[in-house]
């Protein structure tokens, strides 16, 4: 009995911190065996790299522990950095604040038709997702959208500190507001109910679809941080590859982080590690001179030995 | 005997050492309509899905037309000629009429399926009943009545000499319930034979030529359905022999107590039409009813979970628009719902957070929640309801069903609503938490909460309420209070009302 106990407590650790175990492994990994890895610059580099993914991640996993899924992250990263790089291009505040306004908006409209409609959350981001993205095209004339800021790029260049890059800072800032929001505060204990039994949320008095469309507009205006950062490093906007693909790496540290797909509590710091995994991956066969399409094959074994973790309580269920 | 289209003997089932089924005897004639009769865990569906082989039987025999049969598959019960017509219907909305009455049996000629031969055949069915369907449509075009005849006919069309209908009436008007009956006169006159499921009584002795009643899987017997009076029939189905009716409920007058909520008629067609009635404060009003009669309906209309089609509702005197389980709440009422797994629990969140869910508001300051005193309000009422739990921080799943409800019940009391509703809120619970939880609702009482306890176990009515409203199909059949409680009025009042 005692011991069998002790078999599921262990499993149970593993489920809830597959993703930290896994990225410090290979963390650990890296430092002994790749050359010059731990360096200012590796992290450097990598803060720069996976502050994006992360911060649509941890949208994404709002979105995710309700039960729904959002797509249209990637168009609203293009939607909302095109916008801002025309608002800065004509110097215009306005625009800029317009361009969040906008990407926050149709987060609304995404959430609304979900809950309200009854919409399935992967249609209704479908529609959206090429919404903005042709939204994007249109306001730029599909052209790349230039600009010179010299303080705005300095500021997102320069190391503070004279090592620390902005994009390590932003990142813990975003961590830890979403963290306490999910942990700390009536709002997340609510996400995660409705996640968890949304019949029930509702028979608890829970304002179901204010809960959904907080998580879908979380999500627009932190893809509308992670296509600023995308913008600001090369000082312009392309409207067809801001934010491609980013949908599919965002779902996918999501769920190595351990939020549930259907919906229940969603794992801030999971999702964290999980995106640092994602991109160690990246930089791990980078810096060691791997193939692409080797490096895609070695992050799906990853994906799938961490969801193979979370799978498994399911199944004994 | 040779009569007979089904018989079934000494048939048995168990679950996990339980006796679903005890040795049943059973048997349908040509031509007939028979109702089959009971309560929740009586035994009928377990019997149904044996004889369209969902389920294998432990012991017993089936013969059908005849030959004893073995169903292994539903395919191999459907080919026999034993057809299913479900409340929730197995067909394709998205499917042309036709082609879910020839489904999985198209027409072909040489260019593939035979679309006119089909539309032909099919219109050629549907016209022989005198029913207004175009089988060119597709499904989803038509009324749920009207599936259900579609459903009949594809039964029929299959060859089926006997059909099950599983409460085929539950959700339907009553227009839509004689367009169904009429389809049932035909198909008698055609020989096939039906077995019927339905709370509603009125039609099962409209319509039916016999009754078998089952009762916690045990045959209470057949009768031909002119023998068999309402009254015998709801004492065969729900009566309990020899049960010590302790009322722990010494006789109270609330006449000088203001009214908590007060219902105006309330309509829902066709689950609810027209109940009125009132509560006082601190007084317990018990719904009692067959399965079906309004009960759950009536209580979620109140809280708001369904939308009544008209009807008032007023708490403390004052007219409330509730259109949502929130406003239910800053209403000051609270809903126990009667399955707690689908509608009351959030199975993989702690014992704290599925206690202290409605009462995040007070908890919180700025959106903010004030961990120790949330904790300490979990661990009190973990304390005072003597929950079993190895603390706040267990996942609820991990529970017995007892002490989940009373986390439930934790957590409505712990938003000190004027009314708390409570639906079956002992059912599949064991007799130690039983006792506890009959003792939370007297104490609910004893703080001036008002209670409205909805039970199918007549003694645990009788056992606690002030008063009880006795609904059938829907309407208000009659009031009891105090002395005037007890099986047998409750039982007498669903069969003949009493004059209010």
């Amino acid at each position: 009995m005692t011991k069998k106990k002790g078999i599921t407590l262990d499993l149970a650790f593993f489920k809830k911190n597959i993703a930290l175990i896994l990225f410090l492994a290979l963390l650990i990994f890296n430092i002994f065996a790749t050359n010059n890895f731990l360096s200012w610059i590796t992290f450097n580099n990598f803060f720069k790299q996976v502050s994006r993914v992360c911060l649509v991640s941890l949208g994404m996993s709002l979105v995710i522990a309700t039960g729904g899924i959002d797509i249209s992250v990637g168009s609203a990263m293009a939607l909302g950095s095109v916008l801002a790089a025309l608002g800065i291009v004509h110097e215009s505040p306005l625009l800029i604040l317009f361009s969040v306004i906008l990407v926050i908006a149709f987060g609304c409209l995404a959430g609304t038709a979900v809950s309200k409609f009854a919409i399935l959350p992967m249609v209704a981001t479908l529609a959206l997702r090429y919404v903005m993205r042709g939204m994007a095209k249109g306001i730029s004339g599909a052209a790349n959208v230039t600009y010179t800021a010299p303080k705005l790029t300095a500021f997102f260049t320069q190391p503070v500190i004279g090592r620390v890059p902005v994009h390590f800072f932003i990142l813990v800032i975003a961590v830890v507001v979403v963290y306490i929001l999910v942990n700390k505060m009536k709002l997340g204990a609510r996400i995660e109910a409705y996640g968890n039994n949304p019949v029930a949320a509702r028979n608890c008095g829970i304002n179901t679809v204010k809960i959904v469309i907080f998580c879908y507009a979380v999500t627009g205006a932190l893809s509308w941080a992670a296509g600023m950062l995308e913008a600001v490093v090369v000082s312009s906007a392309h409207p067809s590859t801001i934010g491609t693909d980013m949908e599919i790496d965002a779902i996918a540290a999501t769920l190595i982080g351990g939020t549930p797909i259907d919906g229940g509590y969603p794992n801030i710091i999971g999702t964290t590690c999980g995106a640092f995994l994602l991109q160690l991956i990246s930089m791990m066969c980078n810096m060691n001179n791997v193939s692409y399409p080797v490096t895609l094959m070695l992050k799906a074994c990853i994906v799938l030995a961490a969801l193979y973790f979370h799978g498994i309580g399911k199944r004994s269920r | 005997m040779s009569d007979n289209i089904l018989e079934v003997h000494g048939l048995t089932k168990e679950f996990a050492g339980v006796r679903a089924l005890d040795n049943i005897e059973f048997s349908v004639e040509k031509g007939e309509i028979h109702a089959l009769m009971g309560e929740n865990g009586a035994g009928k569906s377990t019997l149904i899905k044996i004889l369209t082989g969902l389920y294998k039987a432990d012991g017993g025999k089936i013969i059908f037309q005849g030959e004893e049969r073995k169903f292994t598959t539903v395919l191999s019960a459907q080919k026999a000629g034993i057809s299913t017509i479900y409340q929730e219907l197995n067909m394709i909305p998205y499917l042309t009429v036709s082609e879910n009455i020839f489904l999985g049996h198209y027409p072909y000629n040489k260019a593939g399926i035979d679309w006119k031969k089909m539309h032909e055949d099919a219109q050629a069915l549907i016209d022989e009943l005198g029913v207004d369907i175009d089988v060119k449509k597709q499904l989803n075009n038509y009324s749920t009545a009207k599936q259900q005849i579609i459903s009949i006919i594809r039964a029929v069309n299959f060859n089926s000499r006997l059909l099950i209908m599983d409460e085929p009436t539950s959700s339907l008007d009553t227009n839509e319930v004689e367009i169904l009956f009429g389809i049932m006169d035909k198909m008698k006159e055609k020989g096939v034979s039906m077995i019927f499921i339905s709370h509603r009584l009125d039609e099962v002795y409209k319509k039916c030529d016999r009754i078998t009643v089952l009762k916690d899987g045990h045959y209470m017997g057949t009768w031909k359905t002119e023998d068999l009076s309402e009254y015998e029939l709801l004492k065969t189905m729900l009566g309990k022999k020899e049960v010590k009716l302790e009322r722990t409920l010494p006789i109270r007058d609330f006449s000088d107590k203001e009214d908590i909520l007060e219902v105006r008629n309330l309509i829902r067609v066709p689950y609810v039409n027209d109940v009125s009635f009132r509560i006082k404060k601190g007084e317990i009003l018990g719904l009692a009813g067959l399965l079906g009669a309004g009960r759950t309906e009536t209580a979620r209309i109140i809280f708001g979970c369904d939308h009544p089609d008209s009807g008032e509702i007023f708490v403390e005197g004052k007219q409330v628009k509730i259109k949502s389980p929130e406003d239910a709440i800053h209403a000051g009422l609270a809903f126990c719902t009667e399955n707690r797994r689908e509608e009351g629990i959030f199975p993989d969140v702690t014992v704290q957070s599925n206690l202290t869910l409605c009462s995040l508001d007070q908890l919180s300051k700025g959106g903010f929640i004030n961990a120790k005193q949330r904790k300490q309000l979990s661990d009190d009422y973990i304390q005072k309801l003597l929950i079993k739990t190895t603390g706040g921080e267990q996942l609820i799943k991990n529970l017995s069903g007892g002490n989940q409800q009373k986390v439930i019940l934790s957590r409505w009391m712990a938003i000190h609503p004027k009314l708390i509703i409570l639906d079956e809120p002992t059912r599949g619970i064991d007799v130690g938490a039983k006792a506890e939880i009959e003792k939370l609702i007297h104490e609910f009482s004893d703080n001036g909460i008002s209670v409205l306890f909805i039970s199918s176990e007549m003694a645990e009515l009788v056992r606690n309420c002030d008063r009880i409203l006795v609904l059938r199909d829907g309407k208000v059949m009659g009031e009891l209070a105090g002395e005037e409680i007890s099986e047998k009025s409750i039982m007498e009042t669903i069969v003949t009302g009493k004059e209010k």
